[in-house]
């Protein structure tokens, strides 16, 4: 039997017995774990707690203060290592293990963290956080895991006993990324903690789950070089595994998260997310796809990380489904957008290039004091903004129709470039006519200088400050930085339009009464300025739609899940004939008319509406491609690029693995029908509705306060005005 | 009801995996994906009625020996059940349920899978994707203390043929003891061709909490060499009332739901 023990290991000499790892772990003679790392822990008793460098039991609210002692359970027969195993139950949620201690053996090694778990109704859920601070300062802070910089979670090893123990580990990764921000902190914690603090869900209770032979063991020297770098050149820099993290190399376990360390349960949990979209996924386009992606996927699976991940991200948004979303491994909050930056005709550059333009700043944030409205993004690291792009693509993702993707991801181009420690270059023309080489002013933003101080523990003020870049220029109506439930509008009375906007389709009762009041003595004219559109409901597309239509005009959603064979009379007729009877189910397919039998109050059928279009999604996929096809007045969308594409609701996956959340795609797809004598069978998803004149905000419009979007659409209004 | 007898002759072959086990020594053959007909090998467990209980003391040897670990157990690769491991926490789409179910990890299941804890009285159901062929399904049910396994398992669907089709799983007769648990497996199978995504129906019909594990459904090929034998039955009011309920609150969710998960609000995601 192995005695119980805990033991932080502070020289380097006791690492020695690494050279022969076999020897740790499970012993088959034996039937048990026997520990020997840096940082061992027998989670025996109260004693073994206390012998750690420092800690703190968690109650399943991880933001209120817990008081309880520490349970410990089992015996030396039933535990596996030890005499005892530390126990989450209903009233202990987990605990923080603090890692500072480590750093003077450890700070510049490679390290992997192991436990094990028994379950007893529930399973732990554990990560090591990377932050710049450490002490009580981290222990004592509940938000400080979300604030963290990176972190390595716990995947099974694939490993487990007969009698039901299983073991979990981080795989390899750095204790260090560079300078104060190293590993500070472990947590374990029970599932239900998870869901208790995510999702609002009360942890059920009667369950437990025993912790067991705890180990943090050194496995050889750091592989990312703790040098300078930008994300450009990270690949020559960093080396295979590294990546440029605000300016420094960093393992990219760290910076973007592990996978299962073994190669079985690698494989088993990356086969899985391509099967499920093979066997589940609703979009046509996906099933056109998957052999592409799943190749893809195959040939990634055994890549270094960085590459990978690359990989991974990208084949996912390629996909095409605007509501995908891969699992998410970890709550980190990241950088937000300290500057708005959209895809805009640079007119007073010479070429005139479309760009990213800065069109909003955020106040006291130091990229605003370097920044004016109009200026325009020409290079990052030396290199084109969309070469750097496509360097960058495990930073930026779009899931919609992909011919929006460089226009949808231009506003997260300067957070990604500050995480990567690039430098930005921005073309100034300070006049409204346009500007010969020798009068442009450049502006270089140092991403790297920007966060340097978070390397020496003084992590900048304003890391946490960002603002909404909601693809407009200017505000027809004011409104709260944001508001998923807003709708305003705004009248000219002398050139009898309305301006509506709304950042989505919300439909709850709040958005449904301000619809009402947007929609009430319409007049000729109608901008529907959506331009962060980020969908809602049906009852929400029907509330913006119904006034629009003729009377006997009532458009029809057949959303429709995967079929094996595809859509076809019989099955079409078929599932009508069971929502006709009343089925519920009727193999999960709807078939809805648009306005789902509502009547509009005030009905406006002949309206000229011009729908300004930014980032559109969901609802406002289905709104704007219905209002197009109306048979009354004229619809025309003004745009930079198709909206996303995602006719369908979102379904969420469930969790494997202990992934905190699941991701999420469409089950289902749809066909528009005309009425139900309609017998199209064209599926819509990852095919946006497309914009019926291409317009960008110009940057002389910028400079002189225009919309450039608003004031076509109202030009066109006019233009149909008897 | 009637119970017709089969003869199949599979025609695709049974998708598994060939587990790599160098190095354990469990004889437990985890990694080989059992077909929906296969009883789970989960070597010393006692089955057809036998009263072992998994934590039982080993006399001799060591304390416990290794065996692999699978993310979604014995779960085939071509599962079309949506949710295997019956999460709770993904509550719209692929999965619903009512009442203070929840899904619960024991060290032991008849397919190495998590649980779904169903209260007493509680219904919930997984969806289950149609494919061409014949559909087997099967689905572990189990109690505490030796309560008889009284619950009922059902795939509601729309069929080419009929609405509201309905293939009762009947118990195979195979059961096994796990921490306490009875495990009693049920099964099925129909020809019936299925359209879109029909639902796993799990309904508990009393007053103690029911265990429900390793939902299993795969569509094969087949050939029908006997007379067709799908325990097919009509709904019960009670029971289609409840399954009514909870579409309805799906398909509430489902209308509620056309808004992708936040692009400003994204955690670190792969």
């Amino acid at each position: 039997m192995i005695a119980k023990r805990t033991l932080l290991v502070a020289t380097v000499s006791s690492l020695t017995w690494l050279a022969s790892p076999a020897l740790a772990g499970f012993q088959p003679g034996s039937g048990r774990v026997e520990l020997e790392g840096a940082l061992v822990s027998g989670l025996d008793d109260a004693d073994a707690l206390d012998a750690l460098p420092d800690f703190k039991l968690l109650g399943h609210n991880l933001n209120e203060a817990f008081g309880r002692a520490p349970t410990f359970v089992g015996s030396a027969a039933d535990s596996i290592e030890g005499d005892a195993a530390l126990l989450l139950d209903d009233d202990v949620g987990g605990i923080d293990i603090l890692l500072d201690g480590l750093a003077p053996t450890l700070g510049d090694r490679r390290i992997e963290a192991r436990f094990w778990y028994l379950p007893e109704g529930t399973v732990p859920v554990a990560e090591i956080y990377f932050i710049e601070v450490g002490g009580r300062a981290v222990l004592d802070n509940p938000q400080a895991p979300f604030a963290a910089v990176g972190s390595v979670r716990f995947w099974p090893t694939g490993r487990a006993t007969d009698d039901g123990w299983v073991e979990m580990s981080t795989g390899p990764f750095d204790f260090s990324a560079h300078g104060a921000v190293r590993a500070r902190m472990l947590r374990i914690v029970d599932d239900r903690t998870f869901g208790n603090a995510f999702f609002g869900i009360p942890p059920t209770p009667g369950a437990s789950v025993r912790i067991d032979a705890l180990e943090i063991v050194d496995v050889g020297a750091r592989t990312a070089p703790d040098v300078a770098c930008n994300l450009a050149g990270e690949a020559a820099t960093c080396g295979a595994e590294g990546v440029c993290l605000f300016g420094f190399c960093a393992d990219a376990a760290i910076a973007e998260g592990t996978l299962p360390s073994d190669a079985r349960i690698r494989a088993e949990y990356l086969d899985y997310q391509v099967q499920r979209l093979r066997r589940f996924a609703g979009s046509r386009y996906i099933g056109a796809q998957i052999d592409t992606f799943e190749a893809r996927m195959n040939a990634a699976k055994d890549r270094p990380l960085p590459e990978l991940w690359a990989t991974f991200r990208r084949a996912h948004d390629e996909l095409a489904d605007g509501h995908l979303s891969t699992p998410f491994l970890s709550f980190l909050q990241g950088l937000g957008a300290s500057a708005c930056l959209y895809e805009s005709d640079a007119d007073l550059l010479p070429a005139a290039p479309v760009a990213p333009m800065v069109s909003r700043l955020l106040p006291g944030h130091p990229v605003s004091e370097m920044l004016a409205v109009g200026d325009v993004l020409v290079a990052i690291d030396g290199i084109a903004v969309d070469d750097w792009a496509e360097r960058a693509e495990r930073l930026l993702r779009y899931g919609g129709d992909q011919r929006g993707r460089s226009f949808i991801i231009a506003p997260d181009l300067l957070p990604a470039a500050i995480r990567g420690g690039s430098t930005l270059t921005f073309a100034r023309c300070a006049q409204p006519t346009p500007c010969t080489t020798e009068e442009l002013q450049t502006i270089e933003i140092d991403g790297a200088a920007l966060v340097a101080d978070l390397f020496t523990g003084a992590r900048p003020a304003w890391w946490f400050q960002q603002m909404n870049c909601d693809y407009r220029f200017t505000e027809a109506v004011p409104r709260p930085p944001r508001d998923d439930d807003f709708v305003g509008h705004v009248d000219d009375p002398e050139e009898a339009i309305r301006t509506i906007v709304i950042n989505g389709v919300s439909g709850d009762n709040r958005w449904m009464n301000r619809v009402r009041d947007a929609l009430t003595g319409v007049p000729e004219g109608v901008i529907l300025d959506e331009r962060f559109g980020g969908g809602g409901t049906f009852e929400g597309v029907a509330a913006l739609l119904a006034p629009f239509l003729r009377a006997n005009e009532d458009p029809i959603a057949m959303v429709l899940p995967r079929l094996a064979p595809e859509l076809d009379d019989a099955t079409r007729q078929q599932i009508m004939n069971c929502q006709n009877l009343g089925g519920q189910s009727c193999g999960n397919a709807f078939v809805l008319p648009m306005t789902l039998g509502g009547v509009a109050p005030t009905p406006r059928p002949e309206a000229r509406v011009a729908i300004v279009n930014g980032l559109d999604v969901s609802g406002n996929d289905f709104l704007p491609y219905a209002l197009k096809r109306r048979a009354g007045g004229q619809t025309r969308i003004f745009g930079a690029v198709p909206t996303y594409g995602a006719f369908g609701p979102l379904s969420r996956m469930p969790r494997v693995a202990g992934e905190l959340f699941g991701g999420s795609f469409q089950v289902h797809d749809t066909v528009f029908l005309a009425d139900l004598t309609d017998t199209s069978t064209t599926f819509e998803t990852g095919f946006g509705v497309e914009p019926d004149e291409v317009v960008r905000q110009k940057q002389s419009d910028a400079l002189a306060g225009v919309d450039t979007l608003l004031a076509r659409a109202r030009a066109w209004i006019l233009e149909g005005a008897d | 009801m009637r119970r017709l007898s089969i003869v199949l002759i599979m025609m695709a072959a049974v998708a598994c995996s060939s587990a790599d086990t160098q190095g354990l020594d469990g004889d437990r053959d985890a990694g080989v994906a059992h077909d929906a007909g296969t009883p789970p090998r989960d070597g010393g467990e006692a089955r057809d009625g036998g009263e072992r209980d998994a934590g039982a003391p080993v006399d001799a040897g060591p304390a416990r020996t290794l065996v692999e670990f699978s993310l979604l157990g014995d779960s085939p690769p071509d599962n079309l059940v949506m949710n295997p491991n019956l999460t709770s926490l993904s509550t719209v789409g692929p999965f619903t349920q009512v009442g203070s179910s929840a899904t619960r990890h024991f060290a032991h299941t008849p397919t190495r899978q998590p649980a779904l804890e169903l209260a007493a009285n509680d219904s919930a159901f997984v969806f289950v994707q149609a494919e061409p062929g014949m559909t087997t399904a099967s689905v572990w049910m189990g109690v505490r203390d030796g309560d008889r396994v009284d619950g009922t398992a059902l795939i509601l669907g729309l069929a080419q043929s009929q609405l509201d089709a309905v293939l009762q799983l009947l118990p195979s007769g195979e059961t096994v003891t796990m921490d306490g648990i009875t495990w009693q497996r049920f099964e099925g199978s129909t020809m019936l061709q299925l359209i879109g995504a029909n639902l796993l129906f799990i309904e508990n019909s009393t007053r103690a909490p029911l265990f429900v594990t390793g939902p299993t459904v795969v569509a094969r090929q087949a050939q029908i060499v006997g007379e067709l034998g799908a325990p097919k039955i009509r709904l019960g009011a009670a029971q289609r009332l409840k399954a009514e309920a909870l579409l309805a609150k799906h398909r509430e969710a489902l209308m509620q739901d056309m808004k992708p998960v936040s692009r400003r609000l994204l955690p670190r995601s792969p």
